[in-house]
């Protein structure tokens, strides 16, 4: 039976995962540096060891309202095309196994931006996780063009 | 490539480099064909390949090395006279070498390279050669002058048996170094050599020593005077590139984790680790110079393949152009290096192509024959400057503008008031071309532009000037390196943004009475020494909540050739940032030209002034007229010197800006005592620091706060810091009013900006810090010239 590593974190209530070999790092990280006029889905840029990561603030491309950044916010690191990029999260959650068979693509009464970054849904004991299309999701300007 | 040999890898980038050396040395040795030294070099490097392409079973390669060897060794031997078309013969020998090695390089094999045709080139050569050779050379050795016309004079010296080579070309003779020194006679010499060449096999110190003509001490002193020439190719290695980047990326972050260890290290106040802290500072600031200079390389490089260019191009169009260079052995980083390559030799195809008239205007404009172009590097103020100078026809100014009216970049009126420069600034416009007829090497309107914007894209500037009738300058500015810029990092709202130094002319504190910003019709401006600067407000630009107009600063900027003035809510200090690359993500944002990670460990964003300006939609017309009018005045005003204007308790203290290196904040808490003197660690260097209030006996009130702000005058390595209260501005000295001082310190008084302000005597305030500033400097000097 084939299965899938999937990180899982917490965005606005719904559980959310992406596979483990796309994730570079899990961290927390105080301070971000704004950078104005950029798409509003970019939270802003921090520090990763002398290295300058954007981070993604994955409510904006979920439709939702900017995430305040105050105090440590937790960053999905991911490795990206070419150089990491990050998505902000609410909470981390575990690493799970998973098998095929419990993958289901989207639901049709899931709309609006989330149904553009989902690609499948995954049934776990008690609660639902949504894999997201690591693409689309760190791709600041598709909310707005 | 991947399944290609070490050794075939190692051989194919040894060749290359020696084909380079062959091209120069082969427009050398057409220069000055009689140079034995020139022939036996290219002889050395193209029998290396030959013996290396046997071994490595390149056959085709071997056959076309050893032709172009037998011809050379004829030259060589004095057998061929060496002409222009024996040259253009052996460079195209090379130049089939070098298609030969790039189709090995691509397939690992030699394929269907032509080689034939070039070897019967040679072999003509040759043939011709050797009709040539009717008249014996040792004949024509004897009567030099008779056969002079037909045949060029062979070598002078026909050694019975050719001279031992020099292992490497450049080492001074053992023999001459010996009799320099006074350690053997000249004569003995002369018969050792003799000896030599007479078939003993033994070295030239072996048969003085044994002959008892030098001491054992004095021939191996001269063998060490000998050897650094020779250490040079043995103590190098090559490195790979990626490895020395991925080392420069490394110590860009220990630069960064310092500045913060050393900042946290001076809050703990714990001596013994401020000692550490301070040691590792050093260690880090030399180690980033020296990974600095490993990525620096000589201009050479790139300026290498130059003389050919220039041969083969001035050929093709009948004309005589000698390439000039100088200061070849300007460095600059790599990358640079590889960024300014292309455009230098579009400059100097242009020059040859339009700017050298042919051979019969010359004449006819009473100038010698011959073209000269010159190729120029020289360090100037932190940046690389590198000129491509022809003395041709020189651009025509007049068929410029008209050109720019007819493709609706300038409109007729606005022609008489330009400056002749600003015209010939048009030639960078993208499909602008004015030669009159269309060649295939340049006149085609591509070109120009393209060097303009790859030189601006790496941080630099083009200017042309042009003197009619006497010729051309073409002059890049190029900064030393990308890596790690010079920048002032200033606030606004509540985040901190970073300034490129190069950029930045003056900066002006706006207290909302004697200085303010004033609206025209909505646009803000400021009255700069009289003249508007139009303004752009950094929180408008960025779109944030737009703060006051007073206590705030204005950073005179210019980029694109555009002035203006950036309002700032505060002006940190200057640092030295390595920037970094920003994701193209916000590169299409447009105001940002990298980012940089800050001494307090955040993320700072350097801001793209040519494109802040851009943005900000500056109207070109009244930029234009901006420029033109401060033109004007400084045309008019322009001897009025430039002064800094500092506070000292209740003084204002006048230095001359051109005495200023430096502004910089200390932390109080980062002086030290050496003996009776301050000082503190700056760049790896200890400065002495003098107080300009106990100089100038204005005791008073120490001004309160954690840094003194200081101003910092370097002249060759060393430098001396001036402590004084406050910097208060940048002012033009034009004033009349004017005393002779009677105080010590001081060479006068002024008043500047309706305010008396006391004109400081530079020199004795550096002597007062360091006595032995000047002294020092002149020993240096007198070493220099020793």
């Amino acid at each position: 039976m084939a299965s899938r590593q999937f990180a899982t974190f917490e965005v606005a209530g719904q559980l959310f995962g992406v596979e483990v070999h796309t994730v570079q790092e899990v961290l927390s990280y105080n301070e971000y540096t704004p950078v104005p006029l950029a798409p509003p889905a970019v939270g802003g840029l921090f520090n990763l060891r002398g290295q300058v990561i954007a981070a993604v603030d994955l409510r904006v491309q979920l439709g939702l309202a900017r995430k305040a950044l105050q105090g440590p916010v937790m960053n999905v690191i991911l490795r990206g095309d070419g150089e990491p990029v990050s998505l902000l999260v609410d909470r981390i959650g575990e690493v799970v196994d998973l098998d095929d068979e419990t993958f289901e693509p989207p639901p049709d009464t899931l709309s609006g931006p989330t149904r553009e970054l989902v690609v499948g849904t995954f049934k776990l004991d008690g609660r639902l996780m949504l894999a997201l299309d690591v693409n689309q999701a760190v791709d600041t300007y598709r909310a707005t063009t | 490539m991947e399944d290609l040999g070490e050794i075939v890898g190692e051989f194919l980038m040894e060749s290359h480099e020696n084909l380079d050396q062959i091209d120069r040395d082969l427009v050398d040795l057409e220069q000055d064909p009689n140079s034995r030294d020139l022939i036996s070099r290219i002889f050395r490097a193209i029998h290396t390949i030959k013996g290396t392409s046997g071994f490595l079973a390149f056959g085709r390669l071997e056959t076309l090395a050893h032709a172009g060897e037998s011809l050379l060794s004829r030259l060589r031997d004095g057998v061929q006279p060496v002409t222009p078309a024996t040259i253009t013969t052996l460079l195209a020998t090379i130049d089939g070498v070098r298609s030969l090695l790039a189709a090995i390089e691509e397939t690992g094999g030699e394929n269907d390279v032509d080689v034939e045709s070039i070897i019967a080139q040679v072999h003509a050569q040759m043939n011709a050669g050797e009709a040539a050779e009717a008249s014996p050379p040792t004949a024509a050795a004897k009567a030099p002058v008779a056969e002079a016309a037909e045949t060029p004079e062979p070598l002078e010296e026909m050694p019975v048996r050719p001279a031992p080579e020099p292992v490497e070309g450049q080492r001074r003779p053992l023999g001459e170094i010996l009799v320099e020194a006074g350690a053997a006679q000249p004569s003995d010499v002369g018969s050792a050599l003799q000896q030599q060449l007479e078939g003993d096999e033994r070295k030239l110190g072996t048969i003085l020593l044994e002959e008892g003509k030098a001491q054992p001490a004095a021939v191996s002193e001269a063998l060490q005077a000998q050897a650094p020439k020779r250490s040079i190719a043995d103590s190098a290695i090559r490195v790979d590139v990626d490895l020395l980047d991925t080392l420069m990326n490394m110590v860009g972050e220990l630069v960064l984790a310092r500045n913060q260890l050393v900042r946290g290290v001076m809050e703990t106040g714990d001596s013994a680790l401020v000692r550490s802290a301070q040691r590792l500072g050093m260690i880090t600031s030399e180690l980033q110079e020296g990974i600095m200079k490993t990525r620096m390389q000589p201009i050479e490089h790139i300026w290498s393949k130059l003389p050919r260019v220039v041969r083969d191009l001035s050929n093709s169009l009948g004309k005589q152009v000698q390439l000039v260079m100088e200061g070849k052995e300007t460095e600059l980083d790599r990358s640079l290096l590889e960024a300014v390559k292309d455009p230098l030799t579009h400059l100097v195809r242009n020059a040859v192509d339009h700017g050298i008239e042919d051979t019969d205007k010359r004449t006819a404009a009473g100038k010698p024959a011959e073209g000269t172009l010159t190729l120029r590097a020289y360090h100037e103020g932190g940046h690389v400057a590198v000129e491509v100078a022809d003395d041709g026809a020189g651009l025509d100014v007049e068929r410029i503008a008209q050109k720019a009216v007819e493709n609706g970049l300038l409109r007729p009126e606005q022609i008489p008031t330009m400056d002749r420069r600003d015209i010939m600034a048009m030639v960078f416009q993208p499909g602008f071309s004015t030669a009159a007829k269309v060649t295939n090497v340049s006149g085609r309107g591509v070109g120009m532009d393209v060097v303009k914007t790859n030189i601006e894209n790496i941080g630099g500037a083009v200017s042309v000037d042009s003197t009619p009738g006497e010729g051309t300058v073409w002059r890049l500015t190029i900064p030393l390196t990308l890596a790690i810029i010079q920048a002032l990092t200033v606030d606004c709202g509540d985040q901190r943004y970073v300034v490129p130094q190069v950029a930045v002319l003056e900066l002006v504190f706006i207290d909302g009475q004697s200085t303010k910003i004033e609206y025209a019709s909505g646009a803000p401006v400021y009255r700069l020494r009289g003249k508007l600067l139009p303004l752009v407000r950094l929180d408008r630009a960025l779109g944030l909540d737009v703060g006051a107009d007073q206590g705030v600063y204005i950073m005179v900027l210019q980029a694109d050739g555009r002035r203006f003035g950036l309002v700032v809510d505060r002006v940190l200090n200057t640092e030295e940032v390595v920037v970094k690359a920003l994701n193209s993500r916000f590169k299409d944002i447009g105001l940002y030209a990298g980012a940089t990670i800050l001494g307090d460990g955040k993320v700072g964003l350097i801001l793209d002034v040519s494109s802040l300006a851009r943005r900000s939609h500056l109207a070109a017309d009244a930029e234009r007229q901006n420029m033109e009018a401060s033109a004007r005045a400084a045309a008019g005003t322009g001897t009025g010197e430039r002064l800094l204007v500092t506070a000292v308790g209740e003084r204002r203290v006048a230095i001359p800006l051109d005495t200023v290196t430096r502004l910089e904040e200390f932390p109080r808490e980062r002086i030290e005592h050496a003996g009776s003197r301050e000082v503190v660690q700056y760049r790896g260097q200890i400065l002495p620091l003098v107080r300009l209030s106990h100089l100038l006996g204005a005791y008073g009130e120490e001004p309160e706060g954690d840094t003194v702000s200081v101003v910092v005058y370097s002249e060759g390595a060393r430098s001396v810091a001036l402590v004084v209260d406050r910097i208060v501005d940048i002012a033009e000295n034009s004033t009349t009013a004017r005393r002779d001082a009677e105080e010590d310190g001081l060479v006068g008084t002024a008043v500047i900006q309706q305010r008396v302000t006391e004109l400081l005597d530079v020199r004795r305030a550096i002597l007062a810090a360091d006595p032995n500033f000047y002294t020092d400097l002149e020993n240096d000097e007198m070493l220099v010239e020793a």
